[in-house]
């Protein structure tokens, strides 16, 4: 516990330190992928620790992003509630989309929350009017406020990035070491099992899908806040598929692989874009070396080689 | 003193398709004894203690536990009033440690009370003689090691039913001889259900035998009455 | 605005003269008084390169490279040689962003340019003005002048399609019929053609009948055809994305040859040859063209040099390649970009970031673009305030497989009232 503890919280305080010496371009990469690697946490609490993988994860981030953007600019909401009704959609969204998909497992679990997913970008489509469709719309700059805090500013921006993906880290550090979590963990390992051991498995499986959306959501309404722009292409299959990527990639059901993960990815796709325009490819063949040589990832082999006690 | 039924069926069946793979099943387990299953293979024994517990439901008649009519009830609040279940083919968190997996069924008993469960898992596994192994994930150990630790996680849940469907199976004799033991132990205050191919198991521990054929009980009584009864010999000779 | 009028002439004039001498001069020379300032003038070019934008960003990519070879020829600008540093931004709004960080903090751009498709605009947008990177746009949206975006961002090279739209209706209401029938598809930019289009049809006392919108996911249209009432005297179809071929090959079916009068913005068939198969039943239908792609009889001698130096032909096709046609109704605005940022930057004296916001004043200050060698698609009003540019627009017939203008409309059918002052704003 010990040993976990310290490595999070130092994983924080780094993050914290790279505010004052990171490079600009490096300094605005880490805050938006702390915004990411908050959505791919939110992710991993269903694939990683839960077992249930889904495949339209891009709704909840747009539903937060959306749910945030619209209340900003159409109810005028100030930044902070606006953020707060961001979540609060989110919250909504997983906890239907989780009564009515997890009737289903296995593949049709798969594409009934793509097919959720692919609702959701039609719904913005649909009511262009207020949302701008697939253009969406952008924030603006004098309203992302909040107790006086310019959000638009490189440093408050790269802190609230890591408040949120502090608080999301710990939370889900918390979460696995929880009755509850071991309970999820128990559903991944062996359904029946988990079953027969008195758990309602329906109801964690709901309780995970609601945590996994809401965060989800949360990162969506932060992207929005801090970056200025609320757009449909992140409710699209894409910004479905990215989240499980990063989770492979760092480590499905590991806390810190998330993070990982999607500081791995965006660089080897901002080094490789340099080099050639196939750079689409160099991710992929990458992707399924580990997939094939490295299956639980990258935090996966640590832990499997060094590091037994990584939550 | 007259005996209390912690569990009861009457007329309870199961249909797969147009095979009756249980029929008509009145079963009454008496508290606090230990009550053996036995039957040839295919009798439908795994089929009837699967609808006791819950995995699957009955296509007919009912199940009464504590007193409560549990036929509708899905198998988790079955076991959250007291059944255990333990699988016949060993049904463990592999990924898991052996305490992970025995805390698991120790932690949904104890709710919140989380200081208890350490000392809890770490007794349970005394129990089984796994203590030594508590930090050995479950996958690496061997066969005869997961079955005790696929009994432990059913005692770990300290149930009043004890359901243990073939639990002998793969156990060498000294392991055996420790189980016979430990049931003893546990019926003291915990009704079992044992399911046993094993007849020197089921000798050694049964205060009663009900025995099952194509679906349906065909006898019923203490260990001496069924080694008498001819159509038990017959099923089993026959079967 | 006007008092920058004559300067911008002047520049053209001489820049024009230049552009033969240039390539006459050897290299060493070309930047011989740049000194301690020899140092590139940085563009960061945003990119299409993969994903939905990239047939059109490829072209885009081959406009801007011919376009800063010829600056680059005539001496730079301020003395200084022009870098064009490109990255793709995979046609998508979070890249795009990340992209013009990447500018602005990595490669330390002086400016950021070049991207077409809408949202990605609009999700760059944002990040310009907080980098303070000047961020010149090439894309036909009406997100710049809406007043949606930001003092950053500028729209100099390319007419928006508000305009566009407005200023096709007079001569479709007295040329072709009154009575419209709109297709289009379900999204921002279709319904930007639903809504201008609408209003300008019926100040001329017009009227749409019906209004199709063809959901993005569709991608075989016949069922939406028999949705056309039967007293539509003209179809205005506007498609754009991977379907489009089929959308305008099943509508040819439909019709046979009792079509109603086809008008449809050329936007459907950029990069397509209109000798494919299929497509014969479009002759004697018109199009709206952002710049005519079929050399014309009377092809002004900006035209010729703006299709040489990129290497097209009089078809609107690569010269090595014929079947490789060009986006040519779109990609002009790079061009016109470049030559806009090239004025802007040595006007306002431009010699590193520093100076970006006298850049900005700069480009607002300018107004009138003479049709020239850096203006070849045509005349237009740089509109300051609402940082958005007004040209011509064409309005061109299929004949015998090609196409030719009918209509040139005058700078005024475009016009709108502002709907922002970004000079308001502060930097």
């Amino acid at each position: 516990m010990r040993k976990s503890l310290t490595l999070h919280l130092g994983l924080i305080a780094l993050l914290f330190a790279l505010q004052f010496i990171a490079p600009a371009y490096h300094h605005g990469n880490l805050a938006r992928i702390m915004v990411m690697a908050s959505f791919a946490m939110g992710y991993n609490i269903m694939f990683g620790y839960t077992g249930l993988l889904s495949l339209g994860h891009a709704m909840f981030f747009a539903v937060g992003m959306y749910g945030m953007g619209l209340s900003a600019t159409q109810l005028g909401l100030s930044i902070g509630p606006a953020f707060g009704v961001g979540i609060l959609s989110a919250l909504i969204c997983s906890l239907i989309v989780g009564l009515l998909a997890l009737r289903t497992i296995g593949v049709a679990f798969m594409i009934v929350t793509l097919m959720f997913s692919q609702t959701i970008f039609l719904t913005i489509l649909y009511f262009g009017g207020i949302t701008r469709g697939d253009e969406g719309f952008v924030i603006k700059q004098s309203t992302r406020q909040i107790f006086g805090l310019d959000l638009s500013d490189a440093t408050t921006r790269y802190f609230a990035a890591l408040l949120l993906f502090s608080l999301v880290l710990l939370g889900i550090l918390w979460l696995v070491k929880s009755p509850t979590g071991r309970v999820l963990i128990a559903i991944r390992e062996n359904e029946e099992r988990a079953k027969m051991l008195g758990y309602d498995v329906w109801r964690h499986k709901l309780a995970a899908v609601v945590m996994s959306g809401t965060v989800s959501g949360a990162a969506g309404a932060a992207y929005g806040v801090l970056f200025g722009y609320v757009g449909a292409s992140f409710s699209q299959v894409p910004y479905s598929i990215f989240p499980l990527l990063w989770v492979l990639l760092g480590g499905a059901g590991t806390v810190i692989g998330p993070f990982v993960g999607t500081l791995f990815m965006f660089y080897l796709i901002d080094l490789s874009s340099t080099v050639t325009d196939a750079y689409m490819l160099v991710v992929g063949v990458i992707l399924v070396l580990l997939t094939m040589f490295a299956r639980n990832g990258l935090m996966g082999i640590v832990r499997e080689r060094w590091a037994k006690w990584l939550p | 003193m007259a005996a209390v039924n912690l569990l009861s069926t009457r007329g309870l069946s199961r249909n797969f398709g147009g095979m009756k793979a249980v029929q008509n099943v009145d079963l009454d387990l008496q508290q606090g004894k230990i009550r053996a299953l036995i039957g040839p293979n295919g009798a439908g024994k795994t089929t009837l203690v699967s609808m006791l517990c819950g995995r699957i439901p009955a296509s007919s008649g009912t199940v009464t536990f504590l007193g409560q009519d549990v036929t509708d009830m899905p198998a988790h609040k079955r076991i959250s009033m007291g059944m255990a279940y333990t699988f016949q083919i060993t049904s463990i968190f592999d990924d898991l440690t052996v305490f992970e997996n025995v805390a698991l069924a120790v932690q949904h008993r104890l709710g919140r009370a989380a200081k208890q469960l350490k000392p809890e898992v770490l007794a349970t596994l005394e129990r089984v003689g796994l203590e030594t192994r508590s930090d050995q994930v479950a996958g690496d150990l061997a066969y005869g090691h997961q079955r005790l630790l696929e009994i432990a996680m059913g005692l770990g849940q300290e149930p009043k039913l004890l359901i243990l469907d073939e639990p002998t199976q793969g156990l060498s004799d000294g392991e055996i001889d420790e189980f016979i033991a430990l049931i003893r132990e546990v019926s003291a205050n915990t009704t079992v259900l044992l399911i046993e191919h094993n007849i020197s198991v089921v000798m050694a521990l049964a205060d009663a035998i009900t025995v099952l054929n194509f679906g349906e009980i065909i006898a019923e009584g203490t260990p001496e009455e069924i080694h008498a009864n001819p159509a038990v010999q017959a099923a089993y000779l026959g079967g | 605005m006007g008092h920058n009028t004559l300067p911008t002439r002047r520049k053209i004039l001489t820049g024009m003269a230049a552009v033969g001498a240039a390539s006459a001069l050897p290299d060493v020379t070309r930047f011989a008084h740049a000194g301690s300032h020899s140092a590139p003038i940085k563009i960061g070019f945003q990119v299409h390169r993969t994903g939905i934008g990239a047939a059109y960003g490829r072209w885009y990519e081959r406009t801007t490279n011919a376009a800063a070879k010829v600056i680059n020829d005539l001496g730079g600008i301020n003395g200084r040689p022009v870098e064009i540093v490109a990255e793709d931004d995979g046609t998508d709004p979070k890249r795009g962003a990340e992209v013009l960080e990447k500018f602005a903090n990595q490669h330390g751009c002086d400016i950021a340019y070049g991207t077409l498709f809408s949202h990605v605009v609009i999700g760059s947008a944002p990040r310009a003005a907080e980098l303070k990177l000047p961020y010149f746009v090439v894309s036909e949206g009406h997100h710049v002048a809406s007043g949606m975006l930001n003092r950053y961002t500028l729209q100099p090279g390319i007419t928006d399609v508000k305009s566009q739209v407005q200023a096709m209706a007079p001569w479709v209401a007295s040329n072709l019929g009154k009575k419209v029938t709109m297709i289009y598809p379900d999204f921002a930019f279709g319904h930007d053609h639903r809504d201008y289009f609408s209003a300008a049809i019926e100040a001329q006392g017009g009227e749409v009948l019906a209004q199709i919108a063809i959901p993005p996911t569709e991608t075989s249209f016949t069922k939406y055809f028999p949705q056309i009432p039967r007293e539509t005297e003209i179809v205005y179809h506007v498609m754009v994305g991977p379907a489009v071929l089929t959308f305008v090959k099943e509508m040819g079916e439909f019709f046979g040859p009792n079509a109603p009068q086809l008008f449809g913005f050329v936007d459907s068939l950029e990069g397509v040859d209109f000798a494919s198969p299929g497509l014969e039943f479009l002759e004697g239908s018109y199009f709206w063209e952002g710049m005519p792609r079929y050399a014309q009889s009377n092809q002004t001698s900006y035209d010729k040099f703006y299709r040489d130096s990129i290497g097209i032909d009089e078809n609107g096709a690569a010269r090595e390649n014929a079947q490789d046609v060009s986006t040519y109704a779109h990609m002009f605005g790079c061009w016109e970009t470049l030559f806009t940022i090239k004025d802007g930057m040595e006007s306002s004296g431009y010699k590193g970031p520093e100076d970006r916001a006298k850049l900005i004043e700069a480009v607002e200050a300018i107004s009138e673009m003479p049709e020239s060698n850096e203006h070849p698609q045509g005349e237009k009003i740089f509109n300051g305030k609402t940082h958005q540019v007004f040209g011509v627009q064409y309005i061109s017939q299929v004949e015998g497989g090609k196409m030719k203008v009918k209509h040139t409309t005058s700078l005024e059918d475009g016009y709108y009232p502002d709907e922002v002052d970004y000079t308001t704003q502060s930097f």
